[in-house]
């Protein structure tokens, strides 16, 4: 014992060395229980490639439901040019399906676009701010309410009954459906009392402006359209009370 | 000596292998994807599954309806059936439709407790922006029917506030607020009262929240007629799509 031959040297230290090897190389096995995991990238692809195709597959379905729509829709007109029964029920339809959301429709209005302030730097919250407070849009979508909007979209997503904003990882959801600034607001009504009810000092935009530092544009147009809401809702929980 | 040295052979050969694997794992054909970034892929596709047979169905029903409008001798009669059947569907996502259903019941009040030194008594009165997220958080946790104070809300309702009170669909309320929702009432009161819920955050603040959950809830249709001034119809439906 009173020498150490190099060669057992070299032995510990390769021993070690593959200890660690096979250490982190059961983490890497062993891990996605709990915390995380090295999964293949074709794994993951082939999550991300099933998603993409149920969407696609979304898409088809629903042009697929519009043009049967259209094609009842042609049937109804037809014979309420006959039958004055019908055409008052076809009438009706034609009027809820405006008020509910669920038909484009145009009109006078005011299109407003809210972007990040300019520089990423500016951001306090290290990601978008307009996102992060999302609320903002709540409150410009009552204000427009209030100013009598009758119909609203934000980027593209009609506001129904039932629309939520909701912020979900990197994206902000409205209607299910993830969206990304800049956020555009469609809203038909009066465009003057819509612009200047937005524009009123110490209002909804100004605070934007001056306390988020956020670029607000309000652009006021003759003819706007607003999209369907492209989605079928199914009551679960509630139901209608008999007349 | 030559056992020793064949030992050591063999040992190189094992760490070359081993390190060939790591740098494998590293070099990209691996991927680190956390457990909740799996698990968001599966539930979005199980979500996405659901909704797409959800949508097959109502083409099946459609298709079902244009069949009919072809074969059945009583054409116009028919029409008229469904035509109803789809009216009394769009007046309920509208809220022109009185609807019951499990839900709850949630009173929003100012706070009572004495205000800290100098703190500003707005911090414990309840705003009308307070009143958005919660009808928010509550559309989030799929509510199907909501009103306050008896007034439904609808796509174009607006909460305003305005002075010490709140204008809600033209009607004036002042506090408490009493919110009612249809919908699953585990999920909504979750979303409302569970640590992080915006009800939650009002709470410490020292507002009154209070959530209950109710069988067979009532909530009233919007009862003032809507008449558009502005809106027309655009295009033909499904021409735009």
């Amino acid at each position: 014992m009173k020498k150490i031959a190099s060669g057992q040297i070299i032995v510990a230290i390769v021993a070690a060395f593959i200890g660690l090897t096979i250490t982190v190389q059961i983490y890497s096995l062993d891990g996605n229980i709990v915390e995380g995991s090295l999964i293949p990238i074709q794994k993951a692809q082939s999550l991300a490639a099933e998603l993409a195709k149920l969407k696609s597959e979304r898409e088809i379905l629903m042009e697929e439901y519009t043009s049967l729509e259209a094609k009842i829709k042609e049937i109804q007109d037809a014979e309420a040019k006959e039958d004055v029964l019908i055409r008052n029920v076809v009438n009706e339809l034609d009027k809820y399906k405006t008020i509910s959301g669920m038909r484009d429709v145009k009109g006078p209005g005011v299109i407003v676009t809210i972007q990040d302030p300019p520089t990423e730097a500016s951001s306090e919250y290290g990601e978008s701010t307009i996102m992060y407070n999302y609320s903002l849009l709540l409150m410009l979508i009552n204000k427009l309410n209030d100013a009598g909007a009758e119909a609203i979209s934000i980027n593209g997503q009609r506001y129904m009954s039932v629309t939520e904003i909701s912020l979900a990882g990197s994206n902000v959801n409205i209607n299910s459906v993830p969206t990304a600034p800049p956020f555009v607001i469609r809203a038909i009504g009066n465009p003057d009392t819509l612009d200047a009810t937005l524009n009123i000092r110490f209002g909804i935009v100004d605070q934007m402006r001056s306390k988020y530092d956020l670029q607000v544009k309000i652009e006021k147009r003759d003819e706007i359209i607003v999209p369907r809401y492209n989605e079928i809702i199914k009551f679960r929980y509630a139901v209608p009370i008999e007349q | 000596m030559k056992i020793r040295k064949l030992l050591l052979f063999l040992l190189c050969v094992l760490i070359g292998l081993l390190i060939t694997i790591q740098s494998r794992v590293i070099t990209g054909s691996f991927l680190y994807v956390s457990p909740k970034t799996l698990q968001d892929y599966k539930i979005s596709i199980d979500n996405q599954e659901k909704e797409n047979d959800s949508i097959r169905t109502s083409i099946q029903d459609k298709e079902e309806q244009l069949k009919k409008y072809m074969e059945s001798p009583e054409k116009s009669e028919e029409i008229v059936k469904s035509a109803e059947k789809e009216l009394a569907e769009l007046k309920m996502i509208s809220g022109v439709t009185d609807v019951y259903g499990d839900g709850i019941i949630i009173v929003l009040d100012d706070g009572t407790r004495e205000l800290y030194p100098g703190e500003d008594p707005l911090d414990i009165i309840v705003h009308d922006v307070d009143i958005l997220k919660i009808i928010n958080e509550l559309r989030i946790a799929g509510a199907e029917a909501i009103s306050i104070n008896g007034q439904r809300v609808i796509n174009t309702t607006e909460i305003n506030c305005s002075g010490h009170s709140i204008r809600i669909n033209n009607q004036f309320f002042a506090q408490p607020f009493f919110i009612k929702a249809i919908g699953n009432p585990n999920m909504m009161e979750a979303a409302i009262m569970s640590p992080g819920g915006y009800g939650e955050l009002l709470l410490t603040y020292g507002l009154i929240v209070n959530v209950d959950k109710v069988i067979h809830l009532k909530i009233n249709k919007h009862e003032e007629s809507i008449e558009f001034k502005y809106v027309k119809a655009a295009a033909r439906e499904g021409e735009l799509r």
